[in-house]
């Protein structure tokens, strides 16, 4: 096993509708040490998530999880891989349908382990995250906000190896953000890797969460000092 | 959630699935279970008519001898017919028989004439009086005026019998609409003298011998004789059945026809939701769990569609008052005689039936499960909805 974490080598990725979104990417991830990625809207934030959690293939480069190819692997054995990463999409991708505490809960859905306790957690996250009172409530019932941070539980309730958010405070006020700051720091101290993607003002100037920052410009990643 | 099979989170999930899209998933249902059902009542309608013509065939006598002439069917003397048909070596228990068809009260009746002290203690099978004159024993099909208790039959003569009794719905299918009478009144009704009888029926020592037998039989009669052999009238019977069936299989066109409509439908649906496969796919689940939840989606759905299908295509077949299908096979338009149906015959029916219903549909919805197994997280995070 090589060095821990997500690290990208080389990595690109292109469109055929629009050309170039990432090119050469080198970047490297560690557990316990979050970073934030900022780069205005349209430089490829979400694509670099994407990539980072396997659910896009880079069309040059790669990316390896705690020293393993992932971005090789074929498609079965990502899937696999995936349980071990929680994600927040920018356009969050809840179930509107269904209510929080189940989508929280949608993807364990398949492990039939430790189905009480997961309750029991989503539970304690939920009135941390203060949706206890809507636990129940279908989705659609909810402000934005709210969906954010039930995306947010979703991402995080299994305690993943790796968390991949997008945009996971741009409908949050200052408090709830400072609580997602605090949740996210406390899962960093667990040993998670810990990506943000954001152009949020309050996470690239005033946190002090994120022991590194990148920025995303035309298609390149630079690290900030 | 977890434990016992049908507690698994996948089977629970699903059934929670199908209640998200209750529409989609009841018109499945319905459909499923209406091309069950049609399939399931034809293979039982075939199964059933076969068991009860076999049945019916077996309490038959070996053989059936008729006087004939070139005007038709004409009356048997009696000891001549006896005697003749005794002197044939391997012919046992020979004997003459009275019945014909007369006008009853709706429509043409089938008289039977039974002779006191043929049967043991002067009682018919079922414990059932032997008629006297004047009295009449009818089958569950015959319409009879209650209040009268009296049934008014006109052969060669008209005659007014008190019926004493009316065999059970379960009885054979030769007395569904027969009517059973003193052997002096059904000579009476049919026109024939006190030495003359219908027909002549006889056992022989061996079935296989029945064919060699005939040519024998022919030729101990002083006058031209049609015979038939039980083997004749089960083998006719059951291709008269086989027949009918096979024109009720053509319903199967349009059956198949809509389980492929059904199969399209379940398709669609399926597409319609890659981006939730897409999405669950992000989430960590893979390929075989989307499969498996799909398949037990289709189950939930499937396995009591089809047990439904089954059930009411048994229940619009065996249970009372469902004449109609007696109406469109015999013409009957009394209440609907008794269905017989063996184990193996419905084991074998329903087993088809799920086959031919069941397979197809299962085997969409594999193919469904095995296209969103197929779907890729990108189709959720870059198609969008």
């Amino acid at each position: 096993m090589g060095p821990g974490g997500l690290i990208c080598s080389q990595l690109g990725f292109s469109r055929p509708e629009c050309g170039v979104v990432l090119e050469c990417v080198e970047a490297e991830f560690a557990p316990g040490r979050p970073a934030l990625v900022t780069g205005p809207t349209g430089s490829g934030k979400s694509t670099l998530l994407h990539l980072l959690g396997a659910m896009l293939r880079p069309t040059s480069g790669e990316v390896r999880a705690d020293g393993r190819p992932v971005s090789r692997w074929p498609a079965p054995h990502r899937d696999v891989w995936r349980r071990q990463v929680g994600i927040v999409f920018q356009h969050l991708h809840l179930v509107t349908d269904l209510t929080v505490l189940e989508n929280v809960l949608l993807p364990f859905i398949p492990r039939a382990i430790g189905w009480s306790d997961l309750v029991r957690q989503a539970g304690a996250l939920l009135e941390r995250l203060a949706l206890a009172s809507a636990r129940d409530a279908p989705l659609n019932t909810l402000s934005g906000g709210q969906r954010q941070r039930v995306a947010l539980a979703r991402a995080v309730v299994g305690r993943p190896r790796y968390l991949l958010l997008d945009e996971p405070t741009s409908f949050q006020d200052d408090r709830q953000t400072s609580g997602v700051l605090a949740l996210l720091a406390e899962r960093a101290e667990q040993g998670a890797c810990v990506v943000v993607c954001s152009h949020d003002v309050r996470l690239r100037d005033g946190a002090p969460l994120f022991a590194s920052a990148y920025r995303l410009h035309r298609g390149r990643l630079e690290h900030l000092e | 959630m977890s434990g016992l099979p049908w507690r698994s989170p996948l089977i629970v999930w699903a059934a929670r699935d199908l209640l998200r899209h209750p529409v989609p998933a009841l018109s499945l249902f319905g459909a499923v279970a209406s091309l069950t059902a049609l399939v399931a009542l034809v293979l039982l309608m075939t199964q059933t008519l076969s068991t009860a013509y076999t049945r019916l065939t077996e309490e038959a006598p070996a053989v059936v001898v008729r006087r004939v002439s070139a005007g038709g069917w004409m009356p048997m003397p009696v000891e001549e017919a006896l005697e003749a048909a005794g002197g044939v070596a391997g012919v046992i228990h020979p004997r003459v028989r009275t019945w014909g068809v007369v006008s009853g009260p709706d429509g043409p009746l089938t008289v039977v004439g039974v002779t006191p002290g043929q049967g043991r203690d002067d009682e018919l099978p079922g414990g059932y009086a032997s008629p006297r004159p004047g009295q009449a024993l009818v089958g569950s099909g015959v319409a009879i005026d209650e209040t009268e208790g009296r049934i008014h039959l006109v052969g060669r003569q008209p005659l007014a019998l008190t019926v004493i009794d009316r065999l059970p719905p379960s009885s054979s299918l030769a007395v569904h609409d027969g009517v059973l009478v003193h052997v002096g009144d059904a000579r009476t009704l049919l026109g024939l003298g006190r030495d003359q009888a219908s027909d002549l029926v006889l056992d022989v020592f061996h079935d296989e011998a029945v064919a060699a037998l005939c040519p024998d039989l022919a030729a101990a009669f002083e006058w031209p004789v049609h015979i038939t052999t039980r083997n004749d009238d089960l083998a006719r019977g059951l291709s008269g059945i086989t027949r009918r069936g096979s024109l009720a299989l053509l319903v199967f066109v349009p059956a198949f026809l809509a389980m492929a409509l059904v199969a399209v439908a379940a398709d669609l649906w399926g597409r319609r939701r890659r981006w939730e496969m897409g999405l669950f796919k992000a989430l960590g689940w893979t390929g075989g769990d989307i499969l498996r939840l799909t398949v037990f989606r289709g189950l939930v759905v499937g396995v009591p569609a089809v047990a439904a299908g089954t059930a009411a295509a048994y229940l619009m077949m065996f249970q009372p008052g469902m004449s109609w299908l007696a109406r469109m096979v015999f013409d009957w338009t009394g209440p609907a005689p008794a269905f017989y149906l063996t184990a193996r015959g419905a084991w074998a029916a329903l087993v088809l039936t799920a086959l031919m219903a069941g397979l197809p549909f299962l085997a969409v919805v594999f193919w469904t499960g095995w296209q969103g197994a197929a779907a890729d997280p990108a189709d959720c995070v870059e198609g969008g909805r």
